[in-house]
């Protein structure tokens, strides 16, 4: 009985889990932070998606909130939209300030490498 | 040596309670699964009926329900899209005491739409017959039915789904521009439109959790395939919504109270259940519906 429970333990216990990193860093467009606004991190796995707050990149999340992204090269893809003001019915329609190519991870040209550890990843966007 | 003895000694009956403790052990989880997979069929077959209901809606109408009515061609007026497909999925009676020339959240519709359709809920979802109260409305005066099923409003990560070119509003009903098949508010697809294909195309998808304060039987029902499949789902799909949902942009990816990923309802009528690790390309373009992609899923 012994060894089946220690058996039992050890097959429990050993669940796979994908390398994971950390990520941080910031988002401005034309040189200013963007207040409020999405990134994505896309690669051959699940891809990972921060949120983007007064410039920061904050709670990268994976799997599980918060567990960062993937080891690996990752496309990149940005949303960011304008303000409304509060009561409006037409909030979920906001405009984007990104031009149209951010959105997209294989038009945007954002390519970063994720390291194991913490990541500082800096990006600056232009509208042109 | 033989004893007469009455009764177990100590260590017969540890080994005794052991086993059992062993079987029950294997029991639990096994039992768990099943009823997982059991909501699961459920959910499924709810989705298929709603299939069978647009098509329905679609043979009479030429096009697929709108989340909006324009009684008079003029103003719209604000109403889910399910509400349209009720007299196609065995609800004619309530179909036909809705007053469709008002908004779906104003008496007399509100008090036939507060109270639970099993048919729109899926049976996972712990909150199912927990009555939400209407974003901007204070409950218990605009107490309404959620839906757990909501239409594909497209790929982006705002309603309109028109990225570079979001001044279509929610009420500029002529648009055709939204990427999905039926926009939040306004616009719909019909079959014509989906040039990716209706086997390829997703027309409704799981969405529970934090957006339902905005997704009711009354107003609204939508999500796109901005985010991947269960994104956030630890803080979004586990907690009631709360008045003004501030994390909306984020609730609106299509999410689901399954294991490892969501049913979804294709425009062809199949449903079929996405891991949640598809990659978000085919993922996006499975949500398009003429963005010329060609999409084969395993």
């Amino acid at each position: 009985m012994i060894v089946l429970s220690v058996f039992l333990a050890l097959g429990m216990g050993c669940q796979q889990s994908a390398p994971m990193a950390r990520v941080t860093g910031t988002v401005s467009l034309d040189g200013k932070p963007i207040k409020k606004g999405t990134v994505r991190f896309e690669s051959t796995g699940r891809p990972a998606t921060g949120r983007i707050e007064n410039g920061a990149i904050v709670e990268v999340t994976t799997f599980k909130d918060t567990d960062g992204a993937l080891i690996g090269t990752h496309k990149v893809a940005f949303w960011a939209f304008g303000d409304v003001a509060p009561g409006d019915a037409n909030y979920m329609s906001s405009k984007s300030i990104l031009p149209e190519k951010y959105n997209n991870p294989d038009t945007s040209g954002a390519v970063v490498e994720i390291k194991s550890g913490v990541n500082t990843v800096d990006f600056k966007l232009v509208t042109k | 040596m033989r004893r007469n003895r009455i009764g177990f000694t100590l260590i017969e009956l540890l080994v005794v309670i052991a086993i059992i403790a062993i079987l029950i052990a294997l029991l639990v989880p096994a039992v768990q699964k099943v009823r997982e997979a059991a909501a699961r069929t459920q959910c499924i077959n709810n989705m298929k009926q709603i299939g069978i209901a647009l098509h329905g809606y679609h043979d009479a109408n030429k096009q697929l329900p709108s989340s909006e009515f324009h009684p008079n061609g003029t103003k719209p007026v604000k109403w889910n899209w399910i509400p349209k497909i009720l007299s196609h999925a065995d609800q004619d009676p309530l179909h036909r005491q809705l007053n469709f020339t008002i908004n779906g959240d104003l008496a007399p519709n509100y008090a036939l739409l507060s109270k639970p359709f099993p048919l729109f809920l899926c049976p996972a979802n712990p909150f199912a017959l927990v009555m939400r109260e209407e974003e901007t409305h204070l409950a218990p005066n605009f107490v309404l039915s959620q839906s757990d099923y909501a239409a594909n409003a497209g790929d982006y990560q705002n309603a309109s789904g028109v990225g570079a070119k979001p001044d279509y509003g929610n009420l500029s009903y002529a648009n055709g521009e939204v990427r999905g098949v039926m926009g939040r508010w306004g616009w719909a697809a019909n079959i014509a439109n989906i040039a990716d294909g209706t086997s390829n195309t997703i027309a409704v998808g799981e969405c529970v959790g934090a957006f339902c304060i905005t997704q009711n039987l009354a107003s609204q029902c939508w999500g796109t395939t901005a985010h991947p499949i269960n994104y956030m789902n630890d803080s979004l799909a586990n907690n009631l919504p709360t008045q003004g949902n501030p994390r909306w942009d984020e609730s609106i990816g299509f999410r689901s109270y399954h294991m490892g990923g969501a049913n979804f309802l294709f425009c062809d009528g199949t449903v079929r259940f996405l891991d949640q690790n598809i990659d978000m390309v085919s993922y996006r373009a499975l949500a398009s519906r003429a963005n010329n992609e060609a999409v084969t899923l395993p």
